[in-house]
């Protein structure tokens, strides 16, 4: 075998089928449809919604530690969780979109792949930090909320841990509940829901953005 | 080897903007057909890719350079779009997509035995490499220069040699591949 008869392969190829499906049609399409086919926009534009959610988070977390500073106790650890919670959001928010607006479709094929593979990387890290500490902050977050809508401290009727082990409890439930969840995705047929929570679960999907990434890196530095 | 300014297209710059594109991308149109080649296994595959890319060149159209030349920039977009979602894909499946007998028979055309047997093997050794190297070998086959390689893929052209001269190889053991004399592509 020669490579003259790969390449006239090759050009068979090229030469097979019609004309790209629907190709003018395509390129006559209104601006909207441009924009809605731009994936990274997308993925970019989804972000400003969790920077909106963060930043009342943050202000509220805030505002509770800093009326709770002459005495600190679980009310101001609570509200200093929240605040780094809310921060959390805005970081991994802003990060995303920042890098998201910096792909570029028509880049080299290194520097894109390594960019989407960073991206996926933070998204994955983002997904389980965001995901999973709800199950230590449900109480917390209930806690600033009441005093920050009331002015009460629920802490005052639970001085003697109790609240703990209602947290654990919760933590308990919502993993079981979550592992359900599964169960039913994976007997209904849907899929991706279950490798969703297992990706949750596992950070499978950070260690294959990793993956992907030393793959760019490796294949780019050989 | 084809002249490279016959491949990257004198197309007339009269043409209002949109008549423009569309020539140039009908003119390139077997560029997207051989990256779907390239990266999926099976005709539905394909088509999904093929609309996938021309959404993303469409989205990207604004942004074009006429002073580029197309072919790279299609390419580019091509190819970025096509392992973003064999990725994707593979991820999903979690294993290699197995070869379908029907693959390489995709052409309606009666092919001869030697090459139906070339294709099967081309499918095969195509398999066997990461995404990466498939691009090279699909740039390498498509006789682009390595300037050109290394313009696509962000690489240097020295290392573009380099790591074809161990694509090939790897091609010889693979597929007995004998390289015309000259090919310094």
């Amino acid at each position: 075998m020669n490579t003259d008869l790969l390449r006239q392969i090759l050009a068979e190829i090229e030469a097979e089928g019609d004309d790209m499906p629907g190709l003018r049609a395509l390129t006559q399409r209104s601006r909207a449809h441009r924009q809605a086919s731009d994936a990274t926009e997308a993925l970019a534009d989804s972000r400003i919604w969790q920077i909106l959610i963060g930043i009342p988070v943050l202000l509220t977390g805030a505002s509770v530690w800093a009326d709770q500073l002459p005495h600190t106790g679980l009310l101001f650890a609570s509200g200093v969780a929240f605040h780094i919670y809310g921060a959390l959001l805005i970081a991994f928010g802003v990060g995303i979109r920042l890098l998201a607006r910096r792909i570029d479709p028509a880049a080299p094929v290194i520097e894109t792949q390594e960019r989407m593979a960073q991206i996926r990387r933070i998204a994955g890290i983002e997904g389980w930090v965001v995901g999973m500490s709800w199950w230590v902050l449900w109480i917390p977050a209930i806690v600033v909320l009441i005093y920050t809508l009331s002015g009460f401290d629920l802490f005052r009727l639970a001085s003697d841990g109790s609240w703990l082990i209602a947290n654990l409890a919760g933590g308990v439930i919502g993993t079981t509940g979550l592992w359900l969840i599964r169960r039913w995705a994976r007997a209904s047929g849907r899929g991706q829901l279950a490798e969703g929570i297992d990706d949750l679960l596992t950070g499978q999907r950070v260690r294959d953005a990793a993956r992907a990434l030393d793959a760019v890196r490796r294949f780019a530095a050989n | 080897m084809r002249h490279r300014a016959e491949q990257s297209g004198s197309i007339p710059r009269d043409k209002t903007e949109p008549e423009w594109f569309a020539s140039a991308l009908s003119r390139h149109g077997g560029i997207i057909r051989k990256v779907a080649w390239t990266y999926c296994r099976s005709a539905e595959d394909r088509a999904d890719l093929t609309q996938e890319i021309l959404a993303q060149v469409i989205a990207a159209s604004d942004r074009y350079d006429r002073d580029r030349p197309f072919a790279t920039w299609l390419y580019r977009i091509a190819l970025n779009v096509a392992i973003g979602q064999v990725r994707a894909v593979y991820r999903q499946a979690r294993v290699m997509v197995p070869l379908e007998d029907s693959h390489s028979g995709i052409a309606a055309e009666p092919v001869d035995h030697e090459r139906r047997e070339a294709r099967a093997a081309l499918d095969a050794a195509m398999l066997e490499l990461d995404p990466y190297n498939r691009a090279l070998l699909l740039l390498y086959l498509d006789e682009r220069s390595q300037r050109e390689i290394a313009d696509i893929m962000g690489l240097s052209p020295s290392n573009v040699g380099t790591k074809i001269a161990r694509l090939k190889r790897h091609l010889r053991g693979s597929l007995g591949l004998v390289e015309p004399e000259g090919d310094d592509a």
